[in-house]
């Protein structure tokens, strides 16, 4: 009785202690989330058999793929090039106006070591942390919409919470009349709520999400899901939207992580205290994704912001 | 080695063994029919040999759950101390039953610890499906007597001599 009255006391302070979240227990638990990776990573193994199949490729198939690639590669550059030249036009269009929101955004590729077992938590664990420079709230997308956001960060990892986990919210506006509202995830790891939109709301099936950058923690303009269903309850003033994501949730390897979007302007006189963590992030998408800097114009930030931009409009 | 080390050795490697396949990636439709496998161990071991460090194991074993599933640090750590000691405040009562009695008495325990997980969620304001939670319960009910006809055989090749 006294041993569980004493260990009932010990689970009584680390959860009174977490909740608060002191530092103390922050590192705790990098330590313990840092001692338990072999258990991550023998856990996945069902998940890395899956990719052993392309150990046994043959020539003859690598050589398909590798023609293939070139010239999927030769038609990118294209119109990467055509991108460019769009995006100069769309900076002296800003400038013109005086706008702020001319934006560069920073990105670096994560894996994905793990998805969440538990089913009433849709988590990711990715391979880049704090070591990285990736930070708590960071957004993180796909080649085809917004994935989650992190919301904890260990030195080498961290954990995403998806956006159909129904304590994830993600601020979004309707592509095609800018309405704006709220997506949260309705917990059954597929689909997005809209709720509590007027009646005569300007909204059909179809209708493309996409971010609206309200709140700063997500980019404006990545594509988070697309409607498929509308319910008018009877006698209710509000109607809900059903959206499915677009992003290809639990079924990527590779995700891509975004740094809070900075304006031009401000980057030129980047403050001191960003650069360690912006200096370290550089590195890592220099070092992890070495495609980013082989671009006609051989600019490194160039190549990272078009490559956010291709993922948006693929 | 003596039979204490062995069967010492044997219930560290089992609840390892129960930790990974907590966390093993599963396909998404058959994530909700995994069974509770760390409170299923430990009910077990708390049942067949209650001299072990459940508590301290179930403390242990909570906070590495509690890690892993990002939940707060304690939650799963409570949901077991409390699970184990109930069973071991019970054991006297339950061990002179068949296992399909056992097995039924315990349903309600498994029940009782996916609703104490409910309620710490609840407090945490994650707001989680409740269907989704009673999915495991059925399968953990099931699995209880492979788990223990496994412990009881364990316990028969005790030497004659030893407590």
């Amino acid at each position: 009785m006294l041993r569980f009255i004493i260990l009932l006391a010990i689970v009584g302070g680390l959860f009174y202690a977490d909740l608060r979240s002191t530092p103390q227990i922050q590192t705790a638990r990098q330590w313990l989330a840092w001692a338990l990776q072999p258990v991550t990573w023998i856990s996945s193994f069902p998940h890395a058999l899956d990719n052993i199949g392309d150990s046994f490729k043959s020539r003859d198939a690598l050589m398909k793929e590798n023609t293939a690639l070139k010239q999927r590669q030769l038609v990118l550059s294209v119109q990467l090039l055509k991108m460019q030249a769009l995006e100069a036009e769309n900076r002296r269009i800003h400038a013109l106006l005086s706008s702020s929101t001319t934006l560069d955004y920073r990105v670096l590729i994560a894996e994905i070591l793990q998805t969440s077992q538990d089913p009433y938590r849709h988590q990711i664990l990715i391979n880049k942390g704090e070591h990285d420079g990736v930070y708590q709230g960071q957004a993180l997308v796909d080649a085809y919409g917004v994935l989650g956001q992190v919301i904890r960060v260990h030195a080498n990892s961290a954990v995403a919470l998806l956006i159909t986990d129904p304590d994830n919210g993600i601020p979004v506006e309707i592509n095609r009349t800018g309405l704006q509202t709220v997506a949260l995830g309705r917990g059954d790891g597929q689909t997005l709520s809209l709720p509590f939109l007027p009646n005569n709301a300007d909204i059909h099936v179809g209708d493309l999400l996409v971010t609206s950058g309200l709140g700063g923690r997500y980019p404006a303009g990545y594509p988070v899901g697309r409607v498929h269903e509308l319910k008018h309850p009877a006698g209710d003033s509000f109607m809900e939207a059903i959206a499915d994501p677009t992003a290809h949730l639990n079924r990527s390897r590779q995700v891509l992580l975004v740094w809070n979007p900075i304006p031009i302007a401000e980057q030129q006189s980047a403050l001191p205290v960003d650069t360690h963590t912006h200096a370290a992030a550089k590195r890592a998408v220099d070092t992890t994704n070495p495609h980013q800097n082989t671009t006609a114009h051989g600019k490194p930030s160039e190549a990272t912001s078009t490559h956010a931009r291709a993922a948006k409009h693929r | 080695m003596s039979w204490v080390k062995t069967r010492s050795s044997v219930y560290l490697i089992s609840l390892l063994f129960g930790l990974l396949l907590q966390f093993i990636v599963l396909p998404d439709a058959l994530t909700l029919a995994r069974p509770m496998w760390i409170p299923l161990l430990l009910v077990g071991w708390t049942l067949n040999a209650p001299q072990l460090p459940n508590l301290l194991m179930a403390l242990l074993l909570g906070l590495c759950m509690d890690v892993m599933l990002n939940c707060p640090l304690g939650q799963h750590a409570l949901g077991l101390l409390v699970l184990v000691y109930i069973v071991a405040r019970l054991r006297q009562s339950l061990v002179v039953y068949p296992r399909w009695q056992i097995t039924v008495a315990l349903a309600p325990l498994w029940a009782g610890y996916a609703l104490l997980m409910a309620v710490i969620d609840e407090l945490a304001h994650h707001l989680a499906t409740p269907s989704l939670r009673w999915w495991p319960l059925l399968p953990t009910t099931l699995l209880w007597p492979v788990i223990d006809v496994w412990l009881t055989s364990l316990d028969h090749r005790r030497p004659a001599d030893t407590e």
